[in-house]
């Protein structure tokens, strides 16, 4: 499986990745602050640990981007559950606990962690400038 | 990976037509980065080949004009002149071209494709193309610093250079150098933009076409066969002003081999002048330094000092601030980076200037007198016979220039070893004679005055050398002659 490593290794040619999730030249997109602020790589990405191969699970169009800045409070999830691929979203039977607290809706967590977490207003972040500078 | 990379995408072959013609309309160069981009076969940039037999024959007709910048230019060809009358090259003009309107809706189209608002659809095929062997202590989309260093008529400017992923985007001075301190100059802060200069050279040419090294070297031999049979005779080598002692080596290893081949310097603004007032009043090359800190009274005989073209500059930029400050209270507004401290207990200086036009540096003086150019000598007969030189005196041009004179000079004699007479560059010999005859008459020398070694490696009168070597070459003495890159490029720009 390693094989075309070894090959590049030995004959000094790159491995050309093909680039799955792209998004065009004229939109600026900052991945680590969607990480630090509770973005789950699986809302975006998709089940990658279930992929045999990558494929490009969401549209990235702007109107699916701008579904959830509208809204972040119905997405966000605390940060040490962003890398997690089985996280669920708390509901009345099971709840997420952070900070001692118990959240059984989602809604409730959203806020709490938009506060938490420092998430800007949604007029800061649908503004046309944040993306398109 | 050019060839690697499968691009995906509506009509393929349309769209690049639609971007190749699109481009040319934005801008000529554009459409070549395309072309490097894309790799199409029509717009692989073409050498083209130099017209030698026409320049020539310019040449021998007598009909060439006597200052020529290039080839074609010296040949007088049609392309030539039409290229001069054309404002811009020949390949925009295709945008002129009756269009159709079918002609005119793919032009749209393009715009719109270049725009980028298909992108709604789907992206292009990027590749992620990462290192095999990545560079050591590289973090992807950290910068790197470098510690390098860059010459300019042959002395080594020390610089710091910022490089993302191998890519050098900032020039500043190094911060640990004595003599930078981390100052830089509008030269160091350009020389980023020659790493990026679409004319430098990336490949081996030859006559205007791309040749491979081991076909230079077959094709030198014969040449260095040659003259070893005659001992080098027909060999010259003219380089820039090497500082570099590894490169002098190697040189001189060449001549050594070629004991009859000779070795010119040549920089268009040399230092003709100062190396030969230096020979007038030491009878040898030296190297002149001052300590700026150390100096109460400052005059400058049209010496730029503080401005790039003067080896040496950041420092005594920084060292002529630091004697700047009124304060002498010791507390007051610390002078802090890593190679000088505070020196509010000295007095603030004094800086007469003498100039034949304004700088940088006589906008910095306390008492600026203008002359013109030739007159600088004069004035400095007149200040080196007040303080005990063997001149022969002279008259200022006003009164007024008469008593800034005697008051620069009165400061000198009272300053004794703290003051100094620097000369500048451009100034015939006989000034920078003065200037050490006076520095030596009022004891600055090692106090605020510093003689050295001359840091070129092979200190020559440079103008004397290149009419030599013309004039050599004139006769036919000259079979071979290596020119290095550093001139090489100065022409090559011009052309």
């Amino acid at each position: 499986m390693l094989e075309p490593v070894r090959e590049s290794f030995r004959s000094g040619r790159s491995l050309v990745w093909s680039r799955v999730n792209d998004l065009p030249d004229y939109v600026y997109f900052d991945h680590s602050i969607h990480i630090n602020k509770g973005v789950g790589c699986r809302d975006c990405h998709g089940p990658v640990d279930q992929m045999p191969l990558m494929w490009q699970e969401s549209t990235l169009q702007m109107e699916w981007c701008l579904n959830c800045h509208r809204q972040p409070e119905k997405f966000l999830r605390p940060r040490e559950q962003v890398f997690n691929m089985r996280y669920e979203q708390p509901g009345p039977r099971q709840p997420v606990t952070l900070d001692g607290k118990a959240f059984t809706s989602q809604l409730d967590l959203g806020n709490y962690l938009k506060d938490k977490y420092h998430v800007r207003t949604v007029q800061d972040i649908t503004s046309c400038y944040t993306c398109h500078r | 990976m050019e060839s690697q990379v499968n691009r995906e995408g509506p009509s393929q072959p349309e769209r690049r037509e639609q971007e190749r013609v699109s481009a040319e309309a934005v801008c000529p160069t554009k459409k070549e980065l395309l072309y490097q981009i894309s790799g199409t076969a029509s717009g692989k940039k073409q050498l083209t080949r130099y017209d030698f037999e026409a320049a020539l024959a310019a040449l021998d007709s007598g009909d060439a004009p006597e200052y020529w910048r290039s080839l074609e230019e010296l040949a007088g060809t049609k392309e030539f002149q039409e290229q001069l009358h054309r404002e811009f090259p020949k390949g925009a003009s295709e945008w002129l071209d009756p269009v159709s309107r079918r002609g005119f809706l793919k032009l749209m189209g393009a715009s719109v494709a270049l725009a980028g608002l298909t992108g709604c659809i789907r992206q292009p095929l990027e590749p992620i193309v990462p290192y095999v062997r990545q560079p050591e202590n590289q973090v992807l989309g950290k910068p790197m610093f470098y510690a390098t260093a860059m010459t300019l008529s042959g002395y080594g400017r020390p610089l710091l250079v910022r490089s993302n992923e191998g890519r050098p985007s900032k020039i500043e001075g190094n911060p640990e150098h004595p003599v930078s301190m981390g100052g830089s100059d509008i030269f160091s802060q350009a020389s980023v933009l020659d790493l990026y200069d679409p004319d430098r050279l990336q490949t081996m040419i030859y006559e205007g076409e791309i040749r491979t090294w081991p076909s230079f070297l077959g094709g030198v031999r014969g040449q260095i066969a040659a003259q070893q049979a005659v001992q080098g005779a027909g060999l010259r080598i003219l380089t820039e002003t090497v500082a570099s002692p590894t490169l002098a080596a190697q040189i001189r290893g060449v001549l050594q081999r070629f004991p009859g081949a000779k070795w010119y310097q040549w920089d268009p603004v040399n230092r003709d002048n100062v190396r030969a007032g230096a020979q007038m009043a030491f009878g040898q090359f030296v190297h002149t330094q001052y300590r700026l800190t150390d100096a109460d009274v400052i005059v400058s005989l049209d010496a730029n000092f503080l401005s790039p073209e003067f080896p040496g500059f950041t420092k005594y930029a920084r060292e002529f601030s630091s004697r700047r400050r009124p304060e002498t209270n010791p507390a007051a507004r610390p002078f802090t980076t890593a190679n000088y401290t505070a020196l509010p207990d000295r007095p603030i200086n004094r800086f007469y200037s003498i100039e034949s036009t304004p700088t940088n540096t006589g906008a910095k003086a306390d008492h600026h007198i203008p002359v013109r150019f030739s007159d600088v000598e004069k004035y400095a007969r007149i200040l080196a016979s007040a303080v005990g030189v063997n001149a022969g005196g002279g008259n200022a041009n006003s009164d007024l220039d008469g008593k800034v004179l005697a008051a620069a000079v009165k400061d000198l004699q009272a300053h004794r070893g703290t003051s100094v007479v620097i000369a500048g560059e451009q100034q015939p010999p006989i000034v920078h004679a003065l200037a050490h005859a006076m520095n030596e008459a009022l004891g600055n020398v090692g106090k605020t005055v510093f003689y050295t070694e001359p840091v070129e490696a092979n200190p020559t009168d440079q103008m004397a050398g290149l009419k030599e070597l013309v004039s050599d070459m004139w006769v036919g003495k000259v079979d071979m002659i290596v020119i290095t890159a550093l001139i090489l490029s100065t022409m090559r720009r011009s052309t």
